[in-house]
């Protein structure tokens, strides 16, 4: 998965809250089918890299690419017509609804009767959203009617998936998505992570817990202090050696060459990319 | 975890349409659904034996007429309360439709039939002015209709002077007074078919989806789009449409207006709706329910003036019958949303 360009590519990102850097000239890239872990003590500026990404907090230096081509993200509705989707730790569901009322809510089917009456088309929805949850996320749905109040936190975590693969989503954020969750369910959400990164999706995880990382990950990006530490394949790092990249026993360590790519150029067309390319 | 798929199938092989129709839903859920048909049961068994004149066609007939025009606000009241709000000005905004008509065919040269629409449309209006005082000055949906309730009220009362007008027209009365086959109460139909139309649109649309979404979390329908404050402006104009029907059909079967006419709907309107369970804090809609508990309320009046009580003491009972009903609902420990 290293021969494309990357998905998304930030370079140089600053952004300051007054006098706090929460993120000082960090650079991060993330691969179509790449599961990237982002991880670093409370404060290190994970939640602000991802905000930065999502448009909700526009950075005050750097640039962003997204398939290659300069973009600007300032809204959320921006990040979301890039492809983007977060799932925060409180899941975005309506729990009073249904898990298929809740993958299409803002997006729904629709049928036509006696050609001018449009109404909701509730069967279709029901069996997409099924279909989607069993053959995408391995998660059987049928004949589950109740307000998905009433389902674990793992059924909750794929029915919000579940809305990100039906948005067609190329980069899927999940902040601390396990930190809630039993063992079963944990294990499942990183199934659910494999999946999707065998359908080509990008996944960024921020989790503090590095037993899951090391299961689902195939690298870390490591923040400390709002700048970018760690850079390493999953397979080139020990669990010791991230914490002690977190905390600052260990300076630096930056294994992959092309997250730090070559100096923007001009305007590049889409197919020139292959040159800088890892 | 391919595995994990036929594993959970096989824990369900329950057939499909079962599903549908029980899922998992607690008893309760179905208690709750059911309860206001229940309780128009077992009153309907408890007048039959307190009085055997009680069942008569002319009774059921005054019931179902009575009940209609909280009927038809009810379903209003759903929407509004489904959205996560509260509609306190609905007694008033009834009250200043038909003091409009009334107003209306007794001052203008206005054709009666026009008389009726623009009516219509002083309901809506209204309901917009709740609306805007809701999203655009953000003011509580509580505050804002209970200073409606008081405004709209006080203009009713400076126009009509303490005076009474009475005696209208067919074409006035028609929704409130006309006989479909010489039987069928015309207001009737209508509170069916507001009772159909919201329905349908609670079920099957995407102003009920989304106001389901608006009412069970807000920030939810806010992160898909949803335009919450336009939604919330079509509750309040909705609701004011309802008001207006339904201020046609109180003139054209009161066949009068006075200043105080409608007072108390808002309190009986939303009885009505929290017997039908619908949640009070939104998210959580019942439009048959709301119907159901318009009926049972309309036949406590009914029973409560048969029985010789008298009018004021039907309020004590109905603020009773409210408590009891929340009561055995939190009772039986349904949960109807996430955090109770
Ligand atoms: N909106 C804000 N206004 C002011 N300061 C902020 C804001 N958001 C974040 N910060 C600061 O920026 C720094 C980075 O915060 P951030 O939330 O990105 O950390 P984090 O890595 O997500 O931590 P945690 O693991 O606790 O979630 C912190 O010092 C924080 O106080
Ligand atoms: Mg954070």
């Amino acid at each position: 998965m290293a021969s494309a360009s990357p998905l998304l590519e930030m370079t140089a990102i600053t952004k300051r809250f007054g006098g706090v850097r929460a993120l000082d000239e960090v650079d991060f890239a993330i691969d179509p089918g790449e599961v990237v872990a982002l991880v670093g003590e409370n404060g290190a500026g994970k939640s602000t890299l991802i905000k930065v990404i999502t448009g909700i907090h526009p950075p005050e230096g750097g640039s962003i690419r997204y398939r290659g081509k300069p973009v600007e993200v300032r809204s959320r509705r921006e990040s979301q017509q890039l492809g983007i989707e977060v799932l925060y730790q409180e899941l975005s569901l309506v729990g009073v609804m249904n898990a298929y009322q809740n993958v299409f809510l803002g997006k729904e089917l629709t049928k036509r009767y006696l050609g001018f009456i449009e109404l909701l088309d509730n069967e279709r929805m029901r069996l997409e959203a099924e279909r989607i949850l069993l053959e995408q996320l391995g998660m059987d749905f049928r004949g589950r009617w109740e307000p998905i109040f009433l389902m674990s936190g793992g059924q909750q975590q794929a029915i919000a998936l579940a809305r990100a693969i039906y948005a067609e989503a190329s980069l899927v954020i999940l902040d601390e998505p396990m930190a809630s969750l039993g063992v079963e369910e944990v294990e499942r959400t990183i199934a659910i992570i494999q999946r999707l990164r065998e359908s080509r999706v990008a996944v960024i995880v921020i989790s503090h817990n590095l037993e899951h990382i090391f299961a689902v990950a195939d690298r870390l990006v490591v923040l400390r202090r709002g700048r970018k530490v760690g850079d390493v394949p999953k397979d080139r790092i020990t669990p010791e050696e991230a914490i002690a990249l977190m905390v600052g026993r260990l300076e630096e360590k930056i294994v992959t060459p092309g997250t730090v790519p070559a100096p923007p150029r001009e305007e590049p067309r889409r197919g020139d990319r292959r040159s800088e390319s890892r | 975890m391919a595995t994990d798929a036929p594993r959970a199938a096989d824990s369900r092989l329950r057939s499909r349409p079962f599903d549908r129709v029980v899922g998992q839903r607690p008893l309760s859920y179905w208690l709750t659904l059911l309860g206001p048909w229940i309780g128009i049961l077992v009153f309907g068994v408890f007048m039959l034996f307190m009085r055997d004149d009680w069942l008569t066609v002319v009774n059921m007939r005054n019931i179902l007429i009575q009940a209609s025009v909280f009927m038809v606000l009810a379903v209003g009241m759903t929407f509004v309360i489904t959205g996560g709000g509260i509609d306190l000005s609905v007694g008033a905004m009834t009250g200043a439709t038909a003091l409009t008509v009334a107003w209306l065919v007794k001052f203008t040269a206005l054709p009666d039939v026009l008389a009726i629409f623009a009516a219509f449309g002083v309901g809506i209006l209204m309901g917009a002015i709740n609306g805007l005082l809701v999203t655009r000055l953000k003011m509580p949906d509580f505050i804002a209709t209970l200073a409606t309730w008081i405004t709209f009220g006080g203009v009713v009362l400076v126009v009509i002077e303490g005076h009474t007008l009475f005696r209208f027209s067919d074409t006035v009365r028609f929704l409130g007074r006309y006989r479909l086959f010489e039987q069928l109460p015309m207001a009737v139909v209508v509170a069916v078919i507001v009772g159909i139309i919201g329905h349908v649109l609670m079920t099957r649309s995407r102003f009920g989806r989304y106001t389901i979404a608006i009412g069970g979390n807000r920030k939810a329908a806010v992160e898909a789009g949803i335009p919450v404050e336009r939604y919330k402006m079509f509750h309040y104009m909705f609701m004011g449409l309802l008001a207006g029907i339904a201020g046609v059909i109180m003139l054209g079967r009161l066949n009068a207006v006075h200043g105080l006419v409608g007072q108390g709907y808002e309190i009986h309107t939303i009885a009505a709706v929290i017997i039908g369970g619908t949640a009070l804090y939104g998210g959580v809609p019942r439009i048959w329910g709301s119907i159901g508990g318009a009926l049972l309320l309309g036949m406590m009046a009914n029973a409560l003036t048969f029985l010789g009580i008298h009018y004021f003491v039907q309020y004590v009972f109905s603020g009773i019958i409210i408590v009891l009903i929340v009561l055995i609902y939190s009772l039986l420990g349904y949960r109807q949303r996430p955090e109770g």
